[in-house]
């Protein structure tokens, strides 16, 4: 299936730029949040800040990792499970999230655990589309 | 394998809203709140301001979306 990449502006910048933005449902035991989410393959883990976790309801396990960014900026994130639905419930699986405060000024990511590792992208960046399949 | 010109494979748009990209300008840095018709109905400094502004004006369905105050380097 092809997804349009989403064109974002960006400060001092007259043309937006494309990004690779997904638009998901995240599901837990109390909500379920429609959210547009960022296709990284950069990045080891899906992630989702603490404000969003407590909305769901979904629990957070002991297991904590250590998160680093860019410019080597450490945070420490808590590991959850999360159910993730996209293109009308065609596309659905359950996901290790990792949870912090600190993921709050910054987009949702959907990463290696546990996007990457369930499904076939391939990114077509001149034609401002990636596509998503099964395995 | 399949490619990007595949006639099978569905194409589903990206976050299309009215007034264009442009209208996230005023939005940097901010969580926002857009219906089902692309229209930002409501935004907050927080994801929990925004969900709140969301609920006070009745936004069926929004989809959530923080606005870069920048290009994002993952």
């Amino acid at each position: 299936m092809r997804f349009q990449y989403t064109r974002l502006p960006i400060p001092g910048s007259a043309e937006p730029v494309p990004q690779p933005l997904l638009g998901v449902w995240l599901s837990g035991p109390k909500a379920r949040l429609k959210m547009r989410m960022l296709v990284d393959s950069g990045s080891l883990e899906t992630l989702v800040p603490s404000s969003i976790m407590r909305r769901l309801g979904a629990p957070l396990s002991e297991e904590r990792v250590e998160l680093v960014g860019l410019g080597g900026a450490k945070m420490e994130a808590r590991i959850a499970k999360v159910d993730i639905d996209f293109a009308f419930g065609r596309f659905k699986f359950t996901s290790r999230v990792a949870v912090s405060p600190e993921l709050e000024k910054q987009l949702c990511v959907l990463g290696y655990h546990d996007f990457f590792l369930r499904y076939r992208l391939a990114f077509f960046a001149r034609d401002d589309v990636f596509t998503v399949n099964d395995y | 394998m399949r490619s990007k010109k595949d006639p099978n494979e569905e194409l589903v748009s990206g976050l299309v809203l009215k007034g264009g990209p442009e209208a996230l300008r005023a939005f940097f840095g901010k969580w926002v709140a857009v219906d089902s018709k692309g229209e930002i109905r409501a935004w907050g400094a927080t994801f929990d301001e925004a969900a709140s502004a969301a609920e006070l004006a009745d936004v069926q369905e929004p989809e959530f979306m923080y606005v870069p105050a920048g290009s994002f380097v993952g």
